[in-house]
């Protein structure tokens, strides 16, 4: 080898060696040298085998023996040997393993030679290409994952360029395409708002500067319109992308088209607005009439085909007694005590067709009610009725008042055609009975002291304990009937045996005349209705009492004369004719004495009438003084007055009784501070002796006093002889 | 048949040498890999370059690219390996086992490539010259990219005759599937033989049938 050759070889920046055609190295140079650690003294005349034993690539030795046996160049590239001989970048022991790409070439001996060939081998370190591919390979597969990511995605992408104004698209995904129907070609280079149509004003661009301003994500939904037109929902995230120095450089979008999420999303809220919206007015409308079907005095029940009640609102409740749970499932026809108002209450039977009627319902613990109702069928979708509505009204009380009214207007007829007071109120007190059943009523009356009640009607209640209510004293402390007369109130007792309620009967002028009594079947406070019966009943007693009382007042003023309470003249005819007739009967005498004052036209004249009529009253009573029960006093003129003697024995007894009377009307009579004295002249005539007729009698009488009178008065004579005093 | 090159018996004995060569070169590149690769040689084709050029350009893709290394020695000419578009590329992924879309060839992979097409073209080259005892020399592969028309006359230059008119030169055209890693590449194995040693070629096949007694 040439000096030039050998500089030739120690400038070359790859590894040569030539090989002679048994394999020995020939050539070693420099760079192999120092990449295999082995000098060229060492290398010189010696096998690869030789130089580095198991540390050669087979592929190598037969690349050599390919090149001396047959010719052939071969190439070990570094991708598929890497290392076919142990050779080391850089200086120091060891250093970097060389990445190595290998040419073997066969050396020609002499043309066309058949011969064994020499063979070159050049060695070039491929590591930096190596190292530098693997990288890029990396970050183009890192490159390629990424695009494939954003091509892949289902999302549409696009990368606007944000050192421009107009932000041009630069790039748009598959999944763009097929969310707008733009082909990436068609908005290349444009400004994304064209997908805003004619859609201007979206607060949701604003939002999105605002956010990329800030250097962060923006998000928004807007509302797009594809190529076609079509509007559809975009959820648009935009991320700006900042260079090294953190200038922004492009914007990346990412879009979603979120319209059928929308969409289902505003079905959904429509659909549950007009769910709520109707549960609302259901439950407004079920709210309203089950308020009005609550609230309502009117009984609803809702009957089905065999009666059964299916529901009863709270007046069905309250008149009935019983709570719902307790009715419903029960037949309303078992509440009514008329076993043939049944049917009407089952349309199984046939009912539901009257429409109305009016029945009784038993109602626990107390009186059934009177309910007047209105049946209607009910049917659904035109098929047969299937429930019947029974809409009530309580009409007990009307019922009531209605009775209680009869029974009045029977009683005030009683008054009207002046019925004896004991008959009126025994009358009074059927009829209360009638109203409040199960009870037993009494009226009872005070007496003319005002001070003790006694029984003046009490038709069912049992003698003992009408004995008990004779003669009870009134007063604060007393049984029911005398606290009520008393305290002019009623009073409901249910201490006292048996209980008792009382109403006290008063007059127009608010005196008390007495008291409705009545005994209740059992110990308990009388119901408003029944309170109220007693007191219409207490205002009948007083109509019925009062009016009896005048009445009494009227007879009394047609045969009593009213200044001294002595009878009239029209009373002593009555008496004299029954005297006369029961003297006939039993053959006994009767004896009348006409007697007339002396001196009273003088007290009349000097004192006024005032004084006479003192005067006269005061004769009337010492005349009653004088005589028997049975007898008879009377007034008959201004100062006449006639004493009928029933039955006299002799007749000394009736100058006696004559001379009795000559004595009282003598007595002087206090009157301010004044006696006045007045006499009498007494004629007697009896019966039969002197006359025999109640007329002749009188004359007889009424002449014999005449006859005292014109003797000088103050005496008494007979008719048939005088006697003098 | 015979064509205007070979007689029947001829072509069948080159046929036979080229599936002895791929079958060396598919053993040679199991044993690099460490993985079987099948190689199957399904028709072997004598024609000119000017036909070549026709039934190609006429194909689908009119793009190749390939490895290919000029031979001397009883025969001078040049050997490729031809892979319609970026099936090479392919081949290469395949041998060394990367599984990516093929792009663009690197430095190391275009490499790669012409080691793979020199151990399918020596094998082939060495065979025909180890049955035929004949000795030849072949160059360091050279990988290359060429447009359908462009492709023969790239390979060598056609030379001209006294009278200017083009010498089309000899072309064999091998068909060579490759199967690995589950993968099919289709390729082509195209020997361009000078004109001039043509004849020598044909002598050293009858030489070589006279021995086997045919």
């Amino acid at each position: 080898m040439d000096g030039s050759a050998a500089e030739v070889l120690a400038a070359l920046d790859s590894g040569v060696a030539l090989l002679d055609p048994a394999g020995r190295i020939t050539v070693w140079n420099p760079w192999l040298a120092r990449a295999s650690r082995i000098a060229e003294p060492d290398a010189i005349g010696r096998t690869l085998t030789d130089l580095f034993a198991d540390g050669v690539a087979e592929a190598l030795l037969e690349a050599v023996q390919s090149a001396t046996a047959y010719g052939l160049a071969s190439v070990l590239s570094q991708q598929l040997h890497r290392r076919p001989l142990p050779l080391w970048r850089g200086r120091g022991p060891k250093g970097e393993a060389m990445e190595q790409s290998i040419l073997v070439r066969p050396l020609r001996g002499a043309a066309h030679s058949s011969g064994p060939d020499g063979c070159l081998i050049q060695i070039n370190d491929v590591t930096t290409a190596v190292r530098r591919e693997r990288h890029l390979r990396d970050s183009e597969s890192a490159l390629r994952l990424r695009n494939r990511a954003v091509e892949a995605s289902s999302q549409g992408i696009i990368i606007v360029d944000a050192t421009h104004d107009d932000l041009p698209i630069l790039y748009a995904n598959p999944a763009f395409t097929a969310i707008t129907g733009w082909e990436a070609a068609e908005v290349q280079g444009r400004h994304p708002r064209f997908l805003h149509g004619t859609d201007v004003g979206q607060s949701g661009p604003s939002d999105i500067r605002q956010a990329v301003s800030e250097s962060r994500e923006g998000i928004a939904v807007l509302r797009n319109f594809r190529k076609d037109g079509t509007p559809f929902w975009n959820e648009l995230l935009v991320a700006p992308v900042t260079d090294s120095k953190g200038r922004v450089t492009h914007y990346v979008g990412i879009q979603r088209d979120i319209t059928a999420r929308k969409e289902a999303e505003a079905e959904r809220d429509t659909a549950l607005a007009e769910v709520r919206a109707a549960n609302e007015r259901l439950s407004r409308e079920k709210t309203f009439i089950s308020t009005v079907l609550e609230t309502v005095d009117a009984l609803v029940v809702v009957l089905d085909r065999r009666g059964v009640i299916v529901s009863i609102n709270r007046a069905g409740q309250l008149v009935t007694g019983r709570p719902e749970d307790a009715l419903v499932g029960t037949r309303l026809g078992d509440l009514i005590p008329d076993p043939k108002a049944s049917p009407f209450f089952r349309l199984d039977q046939g009912g539901g067709t009257y429409g109305a009627l009016t029945t009784q319902i038993s109602v626990p613990g107390t009186e059934p009610r009177w309910v007047r109702w209105s049946l209607t069928p009910l049917s659904e979708a035109n098929g047969p009725a299937s429930f019947l509505i029974c809409t009530g009204v309580d009409v007990t009380e009307r019922r009531r008042a209605e009775s209680l009214l009869k029974a009045e207007r029977e009683i005030l007829e009683l008054v009207a055609r002046a019925e004896s007071r004991d008959v009126i109120l025994e009358n009074l007190c059927l009829t209360i009975e009638v109203q409040m059943p199960g009870c037993r009523a009494a009226v009872l009356l005070l007496d003319d002291a005002g001070k003790t009640l006694h029984p003046a009607a009490a038709p069912n209640v049992p003698p003992q304990i009408r004995s008990l209510m004779a003669g009870v004293p009134i007063g604060a402390g007393g049984a029911c009937c005398a606290r009520a007369a008393f305290l002019a109130q009623p009073v409901y007792s249910t201490q006292d045996t048996p209980p008792c309620w009382s109403t006290p009967v008063s007059t127009s002028s608010s005196t008390v005349l007495g008291t409705v009594t009545v005994l209740p079947a059992e110990l308990r406070e009388p119901q408003p209705h029944e309170r109220d019966v007693m007191e219409r009943a207490a205002r009948l007693v007083a109509v019925a009492v009062e009016r009896h009382r005048a009445e009494e007042r009227v007879r009394y003023l047609a045969l009593y004369d009213p200044l001294t309470g002595l009878a009239n003249r029209t009373l002593l005819g009555d008496r004299l004719d029954s005297a006369i007739s029961h003297a006939r009967r039993h053959h006994v005498s009767a004896a009348l004495l006409f007697i007339d004052l002396d001196g009273f036209k003088a007290i009349n004249d000097t004192h006024g009438h005032n004084a006479g009529d003192e005067v006269l009253a005061t004769i009337g009573r010492r005349l009653s003084g004088c005589i028997r029960d049975c007898d008879t006093a009377a007034r008959i003129g201004g100062d006449e007055f006639v004493v009928l003697l029933s039955e006299i024995a002799y007749p000394g007894d009736a100058e006696q009784v004559a001379n009795k009377v000559l004595d009282a009307v003598r007595r002087p009579v206090s009157w301010n501070e004044l006696d006045l004295s007045v006499g009498a002249s007494i004629g007697i005539a009896l019966y039969p002796d002197d006359a025999d007729t109640a007329d002749t009698l009188l004359t007889r009488a009424d002449d014999a006093m005449y006859t005292v009178k014109q003797s000088g008065k103050g005496a008494v004579r007979r008719s048939t002889s005088l006697v003098q005093i | 048949m015979t064509d205007r090159f070979f007689t029947d018996v001829q072509r069948d004995a080159l046929t036979e040498m080229m599936n002895l060569g791929v079958g060396r070169a598919a053993s040679a590149f199991s044993k690099l890999v460490g993985d079987e690769v099948l190689l199957s040689v399904p028709e072997v084709s004598l024609t000119t370059v000017s036909d070549a050029v026709a039934q190609f350009t006429g194909g689908e893709s009119a793009a190749f690219a390939g490895v290919m290394e000029s031979f001397d020695g009883f025969i001078d000419g040049t050997a490729a390996l031809l892979f319609p578009g970026e099936r090479s590329l392919e081949l290469v992924r395949a041998v060394i086992g990367e599984d990516m879309p093929a792009e663009e060839i690197s430095e190391l992979e275009e490499e790669t490539l012409a080691e793979i097409g020199n151990i399918i073209l020596n094998n082939c080259l060495a065979t025909v010259a180890n049955a035929l005892r004949k000795r030849i020399h072949t160059s360091l592969p050279e990988t290359y990219r060429a447009t359908g028309e462009s492709m023969f006359p790239f390979l060598a230059d056609v030379p001209a005759d006294e009278n200017g008119v083009p010498v089309t030169p000899m072309l064999m055209l091998v068909q060579i599937d490759f199967s690995l890693r589950e993968r099919d590449i289709r390729g082509f194995l195209a020997f361009l033989i000078d004109l001039k040693s043509t004849e020598a070629f044909r002598n050293a096949i009858d030489e070589y049938l006279s021995e086997l007694g045919v």
